[in-house]
């Protein structure tokens, strides 16, 4: 065992840090000297992880999904020192190294090569280790030409990749990565996934990685956690977790409460519909526009509360809930009218959809400005049915992608002479 | 599951490290102070020539304010250079405790993605600020000499530079303890980083920089030797200029010892859980 972790919790404290919390505390520090042992404990307090027990293995790959929330992020601070446990113990086994961004510290004025130091020493390696490795770290990120240009320079592909290449060589036991996965391009993802890979398949290395991706989680990893409100609710084999965290999250019904997990203004999502344009009816054949309707409520609680524009932005994604396309209202430049109605819906027809048939999953954001308004906890699952499509009577989805693309056959002849 | 030989033990109370999880350190210190250092002037035109001009031009500032314009005596046979001489120090005193004052909030995202002893960035900060203060140090020396053709006298050479040196030691200790105690309210509290700009005014004018201690009325006196700083300064006048001095250090240290304690409590208090709060 490498990692033990025993009934690990960790509480927030909700709400701003004002003058009033200064008086709070001395209220409850002078109660305390008078009442000792009576618990202080507030409405405000929130338990972002409660009773969280996980042993690992050396050599395991553990992936950990879960929704915004549920108490990933949380996890990792604590493992990675950045935070302490408010209850618990963590043991760890073996030098252990996290990589929760990549370029942490990175400096614009610095040249490439002096944020391969920077970053590699605020990450824990010598300078003798850096030195080694200097070549390596270059190659890897594919910068030969730039390492002496000052980053601001970089695209922030560059930046990213002299980022990754130096925690890829961080010599570790234990290797504690987030989200990091996310960023790049796909070839470079894919470089990615391949060196963890390297790194766990050369050395017992023992890797914990957070992910939204599931199908990071199901390459990669030989045990996955399902984290949900702070808690550990599944524990097993990548498939099984895949199974159970879709029927966590899918659903075409979602109840109000999934609908508008992060309700921070006025707007209440009433209901979710995807319809095929043509019969008007759910059912939704490959090839066929639909219409994506939002239904929400607005709630006149708050009526100083100002509304600047409306960005109403829903995802698509495919069965591993990788995302396949983002639709909003203002790349478009649709503007949505917030007159003083009670309820309000919105709908968008897309065309020329080539999705191949099989379960499609829906979520959903609404912004006013830059501030999130809504943000749907869980997913709208649709299907899209098979029909002859150019010509192909019989899809073989997944194995043959997620998308259709329109073709035509042609020989050529070269002439023979 | 006792028997297992732990490297790293995170708990509420913070973290146990055994055996070879130890590592120096000190390469990542350098490399923050040169950070510090390079990308200050890298973006100015003047580059390095500002840590020169800075303290230079505050001092003619005070000529022409406080000795030509207000009259105020400075019992020196160079005004100038006694200027110098308090400004300089007073710069690296007040430009520490401010820097290590921020430490949480300058950092916080870096302190948000990754653990290294928070400790190292308020030593790069001082070690930073210590390289400004010797190269100036220089300068100051090299303009008294070769501009004022200014002698600084030859007595008790060896003693004035020990107690030059001590002093220098003293300035650390004092803005390094103020400046954790401070850092660890403004991580809570951010109006404190407005409330630090106030307080090392104050306390500058409290202190002998634009005039000399002797002139300090009697029954000010004992107020004004609650500061601290003030026996700091005056040997630092007597390090650079000679003359009588006889004056103990003692309140300063045991200030300074005191300070340096509770700001590092505040400090390694803070570090656990700062990151929530941001």
């Amino acid at each position: 065992m490498v990692i033990d972790i025993k009934d690990l919790g960790k509480k927030y404290r909700l709400g701003n840090i004002n003058f009033g919390s200064l008086k709070e505390e001395i209220y409850s520090a002078v109660k305390k000297m008078f009442k000792p042992g009576e618990s202080t404990a507030s409405e405000k307090d929130f338990w972002a992880l409660r009773d969280f027990n996980l042993s690992i293995s050396e050599g395991e790959i553990v992936g950990i999904i879960g929704k915004n929330g549920a108490g990933k992020s949380t996890l990792l601070k604590m493992l990675s020192r950045v935070t302490t446990p408010t209850l618990g113990k963590i043991c760890i086994k073996g030098k252990v190294s996290s990589l929760l961004e990549v370029g942490t510290g990175f400096h614009k004025e610095l040249t490439g090569r002096e944020n391969i130091f920077l970053n590699g020493a605020i990450l824990g390696m010598e300078k003798s280790e850096i030195e080694e490795k200097l070549d390596d770290i270059i190659r890897f990120a594919g910068i030969k030409h730039h390492i002496d240009t000052p980053v601001k320079r970089y695209s922030s592909g560059m930046f990213v990749r002299l980022g990754f290449a130096v925690a890829a060589h961080l010599d570790a036991d234990i290797l504690i990565v987030d989200e990091v996965l996310a960023v790049g391009d796909m070839e470079f993802q894919r470089r990615a996934i391949q060196k963890i890979q390297d790194v766990t398949g050369n050395k017992e290395k023992t890797v914990l990685i957070v992910s939204h991706n599931l199908q990071t989680i199901t390459n990669i990893c030989s045990r996955v956690v399902i984290l949900d409100r702070g808690g550990k609710v599944f524990d097993g084999g990548p498939q099984e977790a895949v199974q159970t965290y879709k029927k966590m999250s899918a659903g075409g019904s979602l109840s109000m409460d999934q609908l508008n997990s992060q309700s921070t203004g006025p707007m209440k999502i009433s209901g979710i519909d995807v319809k095929n344009v043509q019969s008007n009816s759910e059912e939704v054949f490959v090839g066929d526009d639909f219409d994506v309707e939002v239904r929400f409520v607005w709630s006149m609680a708050n009526p100083d509360y100002s509304y600047g524009n409306l960005k109403l932005s829903f995802q698509i994604h495919d069965e591993n809930l990788q995302k396949l396309s983002t639709i909003n209202n203002v790349e478009t430049g649709f503007e949505i009218k917030r007159t003083l109605m009670e309820s309000g819906r919105v709908r968008c027809r897309v065309k020329g959809v080539n999705f191949a048939p099989g379960s499609y999953f829906i979520s959903f954001n609404a912004y006013n400005g830059n501030e999130l308004l809504q943000s749907m906890d869980g997913f709208f699952e649709f299907k899209i049915l098979a029909r002859p499509l150019y010509g192909i009577s019989r899809f073989n989805n997944p194995v043959h992608g997620q998308i259709v693309l329109d073709r035509e056959w042609q020989e050529v002849l070269n002439s023979l002479k | 599951m006792s028997s297992i030989n732990w490297d790293l033990e995170i708990t509420p109370k913070g973290f146990k490290e055994h055996g070879n999880q130890r590592k120096n350190w000190m390469f990542l210190i350098l490399l923050f102070v040169k950070r510090d250092i390079v990308t200050r002037y890298k973006q100015n035109v003047l580059g390095p020539i500002w840590f020169i001009i800075s303290p230079l031009i505050t001092s003619a500032i005070y000529y022409v304010v406080f000795f030509k314009i207000a009259n105020i005596p400075t019992e020196s046979e160079n005004p100038f250079l006694f200027y110098v001489s308090g400004v300089i120090p007073w710069q690296f005193f007040s430009a520490s405790l401010s820097t290590v004052s921020g430490t949480f909030t300058n950092n916080s995202h870096i302190f948000g993605k990754v653990y290294f002893p928070r400790i190292i960035t308020p030593i790069s900060s001082l070690l930073t600020q210590l390289f400004q203060f010797s190269m100036q140090l220089v300068i100051f020396l090299g303009i008294a000499i070769l501009v004022f053709d200014f002698s600084f006298g030859t007595e008790d050479v060896l003693t004035r530079i020990g107690v030059g040196l001590f002093c220098l030691i003293l300035m650390m200790l004092i803005s390094m303890g103020f400046g954790l105690m401070f850092s660890s309210l403004i991580a809570k509290y951010r109006d404190m980083g407005q409330v630090i700009g106030f307080i090392m005014q104050l306390w500058m004018y409290g202190t002998p920089i634009i005039y000399p201690s002797s002139i300090v009325p009697v029954n000010l006196k004992p107020i004004v030797s609650l500061n601290p700083m003030v026996s700091v300064f005056n040997a630092l006048r007597y390090t650079f200029f000679g003359g009588p001095w006889s004056e103990s250090l003692i309140y300063p240290v045991l200030f300074g010892c005191t300070v340096g304690v509770v700001g590092y409590t505040l400090f390694k208090r803070t570090e656990k859980n700062f990151i929530d709060s941001i």
